[in-house]
Parts: C-alpha cells; sequence; structure tokens
C-alpha cells in the first residue's frame, strides 16, 4: 500500500487578494441614433454593497468619471439613472445604486483618432465604506463604434431626461403637481439637498411636492436648483430632471 | 432588509422621523451610569443662529463634559468614527483636520470629538478610539454618545460633521471642515470651518454658516 506523505503546509499563509467590491466594464455605444456614440460605464458593487449617485445625499460621495486624452482632462457630461433611496438610523438619507448600473459618460471635446483614458472613482458601503477607483484606456470611438446592447438601449431610454416643468408659487411654498392618481417622487440635487435639510421626503405627498420658500432664500442664488422627479401612475413611469426655479418660469 | 428597499412603509416611517427630535427630560442626568445623557434638553434639533442644544456626556476615560462648562468659549464639535476612511482621511497626513483642533484651541476656544456609534457598529470600541487618538495626537477629548441622543439633537449626519456654538451659546456654523471630501484640494478649495471660525475670532457673523455635510453615515442605534 503506498504511503501518502503529508503535503507541506506553508509557514505562511498566503495573503489574501483584495477583495472586489466594485467591478467596471466599459464600452462605446451609439444609444442616440444619428449621434456620437457614448462610453458606457457598467458598475457594479457586490451583493449588500452600494455605490452613490450624483448626490450621495447625508453621507458618502458621488460617484464621478475622468476622461483624459494625452493627459489632459476633456470635458464630459455624465447621464446617471434614477438612483434608490434609503433612509437608516437618525434619519440619515442616502442616494444610490445597487447592483449592476449604467452611467453614461459623453466626451464633449474629443479627438477622434486617439486613444483615451477614463477613470471611475467610487466609494462602496455597506456597515463601512471603502474607496474604490479603476482606469482604463480605451481606443477612440471612431476605432471602436459598436450596435449598442439591449440593455444599453434599455438602460439608456430610462434616464431622466430633460423637461420644463410648472412649479408655481404659493403663500407657502413652491408647488408640482403631476397628475391625478399619479405619485411624483423627488430627488434633489445637492444644493437642493442642503437647503431642504435633508428632509426632501416630507415635501412631497402622492401626485404634489410642495417646497418651503426657504428653499429660494439663500446667500448664494446663483446655484441652480437641480431635482429629478420621478412620477409613476399603473401604466408609466417617467423620469426627468428639472431646475426648479427655471421650472417656475417655463 | 436589502438596503434600498424602498418601500411605503419606510417613506411613512421616514415621514414620521423627519420631525425634530424634541428631547425630552432624561431622568438619570448626571446620576446614572450611561456614558451618555442628554442634560435636560429642552431645544429642538440644533439651527444656525439658535441656542445649541445643551448636553452632558463622559469621555472616553469617564470624565464629564456639559456644554454649559464652556461658556464663554467658542466649542466646536466634531463627531468622530476612528474607523470612518473620511475620518482617518481628515486626520492624517495633510488632511484637514490634521493639526485644526491643536491650532484652535486655546484659552477661548475647546474642540471636542463626539461619537454617536452605537454598540457594535463601526468605530465604537474604547480601545478603537484610543488607539485612534494616540495616533492622531488629538490632545481634546473624546465624548461617548452611544444612544445617540446628542448626535440626533444636533442633526448630526456624517462623521466629521462639524457644529461650532459661540460664547454665547448659540450655534453659529454646521457642515463640512471643507469642500474636498476625496481630500482633493482643486481651484475651488474652500476651508468652511475654518473660515467660520476666522470669522468668529474677528468678531463677524460667520459668513457661510451652513454646508452640506460629507463623510460617513454617523453609526446610530439601528
Amino acid at each position: 500500500m503506498p504511503v501518502v506523505k503529508p503535503v507541506a503546509q506553508p509557514a505562511i499563509a498566503p495573503s489574501k487578494p483584495e477583495r472586489k467590491l466594485v467591478s467596471m466594464a466599459t464600452r462605446w455605444a451609439a444609444v442616440e441614433p444619428g449621434k456620437r456614440a457614448q462610453i458606457v460605464v457598467e458598475l457594479e458593487p457586490i451583493k449588500g454593497w452600494h455605490i452613490y449617485w450624483l448626490n450621495p445625499g447625508d453621507s458618502g460621495l458621488p460617484t464621478s468619471f475622468e476622461v483624459t486624452q494625452n493627459g489632459e482632462p476633456t470635458d464630459h457630461r455624465v447621464r446617471m439613472p434614477t438612483p434608490k433611496r434609503s433612509v437608516s438610523a437618525g434619519s440619515i438619507v442616502s442616494y444610490g445604486f445597487e447592483g449592476s448600473t449604467l452611467f453614461f459618460v459623453e466626451p464633449t471635446a474629443l479627438q477622434a483618432e486617439q486613444d483615451l483614458e477614463l477613470e471611475a472613482v467610487w466609494l462602496a458601503c455597506a456597515e463601512t465604506c471603502v474607496k474604490g477607483s479603476k482606469k482604463v484606456r480605451m481606443a477612440a470611438f471612431s476605432k471602436s463604434q459598436s450596435a449598442p446592447e439591449a440593455s444599453d438601449l434599455r438602460a439608456w431610454n430610462q434616464l431622466p431626461g430633460l423637461r420644463p416643468t410648472r412649479w408655481s408659487q404659493t403663500s407657502k411654498g413652491l408647488v408640482f403637481e403631476a397628475p391625478a392618481g399619479s405619485t411624483v417622487t423627488l430627488y434633489p440635487h445637492t444644493e437642493l439637498h442642503r437647503r431642504l435639510d435633508g428632509h426632501a421626503l416630507k415635501y412631497c405627498m402622492k401626485n404634489r411636492c410642495e417646497l418651503p420658500l426657504k428653499v429660494l432664500v439663500d446667500n448664494t442664488l446663483d446655484q441652480k436648483l437641480w431635482a429629478t422627479l420621478s412620477v409613476s401612475a399603473a401604466d408609466r413611469l417617467e423620469n426627468f430632471e428639472t431646475d426648479i426655479l427655471k421650472g417656475m418660469n417655463p | 432588509m436589502r438596503f434600498f428597499v424602498v418601500s411605503l412603509s419606510l417613506c411613512l416611517a421616514f415621514s414620521a422621523q423627519a420631525a425634530p427630535p424634541i428631547l425630552a427630560h432624561c431622568g438619570g442626568c448626571g446620576t446614572g451610569d450611561t456614558a451618555a445623557k442628554s442634560d435636560h434638553m429642552h431645544n429642538k434639533k440644533a439651527s444656525v443662529g439658535h441656542t445649541a442644544p445643551s448636553f452632558k456626556l463622559k469621555d472616553m476615560n469617564g470624565k464629564t463634559h456639559s456644554l454649559a462648562q464652556y461658556k464663554g468659549k467658542t466649542v466646536v464639535l466634531e463627531w468622530f468614527n476612528p474607523e470612518c476612511p473620511f475620518v482617518v482621511s481628515a486626520h492624517g497626513k495633510g488632511g484637514v483636520l490634521e493639526k485644526m483642533a491643536q491650532t484652535v484651541t486655546s484659552k477661548d476656544t475647546v474642540w471636542l470629538a463626539i461619537n454617536s456609534g452605537a454598540k457594535g457598529r463601526q468605530g465604537h470600541s474604547k480601545s478603537v478610539n484610543q488607539s485612534a487618538a494616540k495616533k492622531w495626537k488629538m490632545n481634546h477629548p473624546i465624548l461617548v454618545d452611544a444612544d445617540g441622543q446628542v448626535g440626533k439633537a444636533y442633526g448630526a449626519k456624517t462623521t466629521p460633521h462639524m457644529f461650532v456654538i459661540d460664547a454665547k451659546g448659540k450655534l453659529a456654523f454646521k457642515g463640512s471642515p471643507d469642500n474636498a471630501p476625496s481630500g482633493r484640494k482643486g481651484s475651488s478649495y474652500k476651508a468652511h470651518l475654518s473660515d467660520a471660525l476666522g470669522d468668529l475670532a474677528a468678531g463677524k457673523r460667520v459668513r457661510k454658516s451652513s454646508t452640506s455635510p460629507w463623510g460617513c453615515s454617523v453609526k446610530y442605534a439601528r
């Protein structure tokens, strides 16, 4: 009977590789007919973890992107989906994303024939938070145009669009009303979030939002008061962005 | 429950919680063994320009501190969690809070860190706090608010969330130490806390008295 020799164990166990909390994939996709392709950045935190929207809420850090070409930053526009909202102990409001989430990055001043680098920076949180980032090199879009995947088109079509909205001013505040029977949810961007002291949720009920006039009384009125609105009804869901100041006089 | 499940019940629960907390008398103020006690607070949630909520808390060494004992001084409150990466970055080399407490503490100014993390949650343990205090050369006390009463009275959302109380006991500033949560100080850098303390020291009204906090959420009891 052969003797099986025990396998020698290393004196020191190999160190565990750093846990990957967020995976990232990038691709070009022509999601708008007749327009230049955009970079689709797919970020996916592992189960139980989340990353943040452009307004992280009361805590956290916005997910951000930087595009460089020849080492120089280039102008770009980022489109994010409508976030999910959570409220944790202490009435701490967070806006963010779980699971696979598609962001659309549109470089606006790109030299078509040159490669570029895209860096995404995020904060991934569960009970604890870990900062993360990844930089990738991509071929210029003219070399790598590709038909969009169905998931890209679906995500693109669900992005909040820009739309004039009518906010009326009453003695109590600024009022937005969606059609009866629908439900409106307000996701304030950073400046509006600050002026509402984080309590956006209490100002919307059913199809109506009424923001207190105090949001207009501030020494930094030069800042725009953006919000993303989500109006849902039995047969439809519409997400759109609005500047509530301009929206008062569309 | 998944982190981001937003249900109607949650919405309603939040709506109910959203009202500013009014803290009732605490029967055992100053007499119980509980580290954190509100000090007969009748104040509503902290609001700039109004009297800051009073409190009485024990520090990590068991010494009691009350806001009242510092009347006549400027008091800086820093909500603290030594394991939050934002706090680690802010107190680390080149961080916005690396030397600020030592710099501003004087006979007229007091700096108090407050840890509202609940037992069992990140950054709560005494040893972790003491270790961080030593590493970061913190000479000021870390007050224990494990039941979160003081944190909620001030509306502390993040670590580090900063509050400045003027010599008259009124809240003069609340917000973030600066506008660089990632630590990258660009051309539009604003040192909010430093500017507020500078205004107060010069006898001026604080020009930017409220800014959006950034950081980790305060780890209140669930």
